[in-house]
């Protein structure tokens, strides 16, 4: 398991009150349609991610493709900070 | 059952005779077995009220309603305008009860304030604002708040919400309803009458509405009908075209807000197709046609609506006890 994703099962552990029932948690489960989240949830979890990882999330980007599955959340956080990384660091210099 | 045939946009007509009879024999059997003397109404000024009014008169006579007005300091001064016109047509009896001093007790405005200028940092008192969310039917996006705020010169800001913002906002604008309801109540206790909610099918299932907000009532006369039946009894009834003309909006916010940029997704008579179709096993592609979307878009909306069922599940329950108590009657 790499750390995004054990991070990310922490926070919805944490915070959606799974906190047994997030390890086993498939990783391809949709988080909207299995009830595991709710619209403000989908708001916690952009606000962590953004925080957390430091990236900004655009209003474009707020698809399933991106945030409805522990995978595709891991897969878009990891793309994320590839592309990310020139830019802050061009900030940062 | 899934029905394959298309959906008729005449799938929501109503006998509006029978179903006034119904209706106005219901409110006198609750009342009855309430034993109340009369019924309470917050008249808002818009459609869904008035038929609740007219509902209320015709069923226990128009003597025995009370039609509250309720504006606060950010209503549309229309709203007491139309309110006060359709109570004068139906001739209940009215009370004017101006919530904006004990909003501002509370804090309603200081805290929602607060809370928009955690996301929008020039925001000011003197500024406007509303919630928003972005259209369900163009694209997968989430539907997420954003807050919308507009200077006294006209200058816009748009910011998405962050958790502890969102709640501030919403609980700090919860007063509103809350406090309508308070005062429903209060004239209600003095009165021995009964409350009557006024939401229609779209908003009861839906969710749209405030826990022990205005989602409290004794008895919701309308919340089985949909939106498109509640303008065919409001004609039947002859309530005022003024009112049936006008666009439902919340009323809540500064900035003027429909209740589809707030809640939901597509104007009413489409997402009330919608509703029915999701309801009837009619599939997205056989209603794509009645409601003038594509198949995909419909099934936007119905996935909308499910999200949205699944969240009010929460607003309708009643409080929960660990253990019968079988001597109450639930």
């Amino acid at each position: 398991m790499s750390l995004v994703e054990s991070e990310l099962r922490s926070f919805i552990g944490d915070n959606f009150f799974l906190a047994d029932d997030s390890k086993r948690l498939s990783g391809n489960a949709s988080l909207t349609r299995d009830g595991i989240i709710d619209s403000v949830g989908i708001v916690e979890l952009l606000h962590f991610i953004e925080t957390h990882y430091g990236i900004e999330i655009t209003d474009d980007e707020t698809i399933p493709e991106n945030i409805d599955s522990i995978d595709n959340i891991v897969r878009y956080v990891s793309r994320k900070l590839e592309t990310d990384a020139p830019r802050r660091e061009a900030q940062a210099s | 059952m899934t029905l394959t045939l298309g959906l008729s946009p005449d799938a929501l007509r109503i006998d509006a005779e029978r179903v006034v009879d119904e209706i106005t024999t219901g409110i006198r059997l609750l009342v009855r077995q309430m034993r109340k003397r009369g019924v309470v109404v917050g008249l808002s000024g818009g459609v869904d009220s008035s038929v609740v009014a007219a509902l209320c008169a015709r069923a226990i006579g128009s003597e025995r309603v009370l039609g509250l007005f309720m504006p606060e300091r950010e209503s549309a001064a229309e709203s007491l305008r139309l309110a006060q016109f359709v109570a004068e047509h139906l001739g209940i009896g009215t009370v004017l009860e101006d919530i904006t001093a004990i909003l501002d007790a509370a804090g309603c405005y200081e805290r929602r304030d607060s809370a928009i200028k955690q996301l929008i940092p020039d925001y000011a008192p003197d500024w406007k604002s509303k919630v928003a969310l972005p259209s369900v039917v163009h694209d997968d996006r989430f539907r997420i708040f954003s807050v919308v705020a507009e200077s006294p010169t006209g200058e816009r800001r748009r910011a998405r919400v962050t958790p502890v913002a969102y709640g501030e906002l919403i609980a700090a604008m919860n007063f509103k309803q809350r406090t309508r309801k308070m005062m429903e109540y209060y004239h209600a206790d003095r009165l021995n009458y009964a409350v009557a909610g006024t939401p229609n099918r779209l908003e009861y299932d839906q969710g749209f509405f405030v826990k022990n907000g205005d989602g409290a009532a004794d008895l919701k006369p309308i919340a089985h009908l949909y939106k498109t039946q509640v303008y065919h009894i409001a004609e039947h009834l002859g309530i005022p075209d003024e009112i049936r003309r006008r666009p439902p909006t919340t009323d809540t916010y500064s900035l003027p807000q429909t209740q589809e940029e707030f809640y939901f997704s597509l104007p009413y008579d489409k997402m009330d197709l919608c509703l029915y179709a999701r309801d009837n096993g009619v599939t997205a592609a056989a209603a794509a046609a009645a409601v003038g979307l594509s198949e995909e878009q419909v099934e936007r909306v119905f996935k909308d609506i499910d999200a949205k069922r699944r969240a009010a599940e929460y607003l309708h329950l009643s409080p929960q006890l660990i253990a019968d108590v079988p001597a109450v009657t639930r």
